[in-house]
């Protein structure tokens, strides 16, 4: 093989680096795979709403998860009217379940929804606004409960006492978490939550970041407080409200209660609530790899330990320190690439075969595997970097 | 003692040296001049090996000055050290300490490759070495295949290779029988003679006669010089 290191003769013992390169490949592999978990989690759930940028969500703050909020709908007629707005889906997300099994359902305005959210449907039809007993249901989901495009289903209300038979149009797939849930037309998704037409749980809006806060709640919500005003209207007389199975009325409410976010924030906003921060997520990877570097740190020491005799030897005949500590890392940078690659390789296919059976859910969705390649080349530069301190540590 | 510092080819004045709380050398002071045969007696743990580190710079001592070649070797860092080794001195071992992955040829090269020498001329310089004492058929055999005499041979050749004007000899003895002992140290008596290479050997006999020019023995850290019979 061709040898660029310094010393062009083989003296460190195949054997041993092969040790090495186990311990490297190990390591490589505990870093990797909790960075990419913890990454693929984290990622994960932030696009949960969608990844796109000025996508914001309107959702209650006094709600303690991003599924049990109650809005008023009519805001989403208030938010389409405006000129920056080039979709709002207002959306029903509702615990339920199929085949005695648990699963997330979406009542949604379908054409709002798709504007937002892109699924295509790979067996069976999409849904069309005349539908009104059906459903489309993910890839991801419909292998868990075991269903195919036209089947009838059984859907059990969690929060509410009803149940409905539907029948599944399509499956559909998406590139995220959409793909472990059934969505439904918006009235279903009421009917299940238990709320009246006038409410939803999310509003999700696209177009210009506009501050909605400003332009939109506050004057409604002043609007609707006055007390002349009697406590409901007739209808919106939005443009959504037309699709709808009764036009929404509006409500009154107060402005400090809809929170507006970005999806990304709005998602990390309910994740810092239950402790689940970027710097938590950085701790523990930190943690593992601190706990890595110790180990390769040793390997490092104890394969220089083991090669004493010809370091000695190297040392006598006229190699300084130097020049062996350059040479050793130059024969250890081949193995630092295949244990690397190799560790790193090994770590994405366990993660995909274990994300991909499901084992590893938040709420019932997939945890779809993110890899971060700017992770991974951090974890391989610390990786050479604890190399180049062992083998510099040791000869002396 | 006379003459200034660094007139001797390796000249040691008042070193100490201790690891932990036990001083294994006390005040050694000791001149290695050209064509110099100084034998080194003492027992296991007496500080020998030590005492030929420090003479062969591998290791520094605690106090006193090593001239070496002229130069102070307090005032020479780990490259400049590296080099007087490569070009004045060749180490022999107790344990042969040849690299077990490389044949007998290509351990021969070693110190030339150190040395800046070109493939062609390292392998000429080698060929030659192992001609002249008749050990050519060793060229392509690893060490492992090797008894521990023509193991020894092999690596005086090393220490030979870069014409070293001093060869310190860690017990060179210690593991061959009696037959490979004498002729170990008769092939090093010829080669002060003939080369006028200065040899420094240390051994665990007190007693055996040996064909060096100076006698010492190291007891509890301090080198007191024999009279010769």
């Amino acid at each position: 093989m061709f040898d660029l290191s310094p010393l062009p003769f083989r003296y460190l013992r195949w054997r041993r680096i092969l040790a090495f390169m186990t311990v490297l490949v190990l390591s490589s592999i505990l870093s990797s795979i909790t960075a990419l978990s913890l990454i693929s989690f984290y990622k994960g759930v932030s696009a949960y709403m969608g990844e796109e940028k000025c996508i914001t969500v309107l959702y209650d703050t006094k709600s303690r998860t991003p599924f049990t909020g109650l809005i008023p709908a009519f805001l989403a007629d208030k938010a389409i009217m405006m000129k920056e707005v080039s979709a709002c889906s207002p959306e029903v997300i509702t615990p339920c379940i199929v085949k005695g099994k648990p699963v997330f359902l979406r009542g949604v305005l379908l054409e709002e929804f798709l504007k937002i959210s892109a699924i295509s449907i790979i067996d069976g039809q999409m849904l069309n606004a005349g539908d009104i007993n059906s459903v489309i249901i993910g890839r991801r989901a419909s292998e868990r409960i075991g269903v195919e495009a036209g089947d009838k289903i059984l859907v059990i209300g969690v929060l509410s006492p009803v149940c409905f038979e539907l029948r599944v149009k399509g499956i559909f797939k998406s590139d995220g978490p959409l793909e472990d849930e059934i969505i439904a037309p918006l009235h279903i998704g009421q009917w299940l939550r238990g709320t009246g037409y006038n409410y939803v749980t999310i509003i999700r809006v696209k177009g210009g970041c506009i501050n909605f806060q400003e332009t939109i709640l506050k004057p409604i919500a002043e609007e609707t407080a006055k007390p002349d005003r009697p406590e409901k209207r007739d209808s919106s007389g939005g443009k959504l409200s037309e699709h709808v199975a009764a036009q929404w009325t509006a409500i009154r409410f107060r402005a400090e209660d809809i929170g507006i976010r970005e999806t990304e924030e709005f998602m990390r906003d309910y994740m810092e609530r239950y402790g689940v921060t970027r710097e938590s997520i950085l701790i523990l990877s930190i943690a593992t790899i601190i706990f890595s570097g110790a180990t390769i740190l040793l390997a490092a020491e104890t394969l220089i330990s083991q090669h004493s005799d010809e370091i000695g030897v190297l040392r006598s005949i006229g190699a300084s320190r130097k020049l062996l500590k350059r040479d050793i890392i130059f024969k250890l940078f081949p193995v630092f690439l295949t244990a690397t690659v190799l560790g790193i390789t090994a770590a994405i296919a366990l993660l995909d075969i274990v994300l991909e059976r499901g084992m590893l859910q938040v709420l019932f969705h997939n945890i779809q595997l993110q890899v971060d390649v700017f992770a991974l080349i951090l974890i391989a530069s610390a990786i050479l970097a604890v190399i180049i301190v062992g083998v510099w540590r040791s000869i002396r | 003692m006379s003459g200034v510092p660094g007139e001797s080819l390796i000249e040691l004045l008042n070193v100490s040296k201790s690891y932990g709380p036990t001083q294994v050398l006390r005040g050694i002071t000791l001149k290695v001049h050209e064509g110099d045969f100084i034998a080194i007696r003492g027992k296991s743990g007496a500080g020998k090996t030590t005492l030929l580190k420090i003479m062969g710079l591998l290791e520094k001592p605690d106090s006193g000055e090593v001239w070496i070649f002229g130069r102070n070797a307090n005032k020479v860092g780990d490259d400049e050290m590296s080099k007087i080794r490569v070009h004045y001195i060749g180490f022999i071992f107790q344990f042969f300490n040849l690299i077990p992955s490389l044949t007998v040829l290509e351990n021969l090269e070693l110190p030339l490759v150190l040395a800046g020498v070109n493939r062609r001329e390292r392998r000429k310089r080698a060929l030659e070495l192992l001609e002249h004492f008749g050990l050519k058929s060793l060229a392509d055999k690893f060490p492992a295949m090797l008894s521990g005499g023509e193991r020894q041979r092999v690596a005086i050749m090393r220490a030979l290779i870069n014409n070293p004007r001093v060869i310190l000899a860690d017990e060179p003895t210690s593991s061959l029988d009696d037959e490979n002992s004498e002729l170990l140290m008769k092939l090093l008596e010829k080669i002060n003679e003939e080369r006028n290479v200065a040899i420094v050997l240390t051994t665990t006999d007190l007693y055996e006669e040996l064909p060096t020019k100076r006698d010492y023995m190291l007891r509890e850290g301090c080198l007191i010089e024999r009279q010769r019979k």
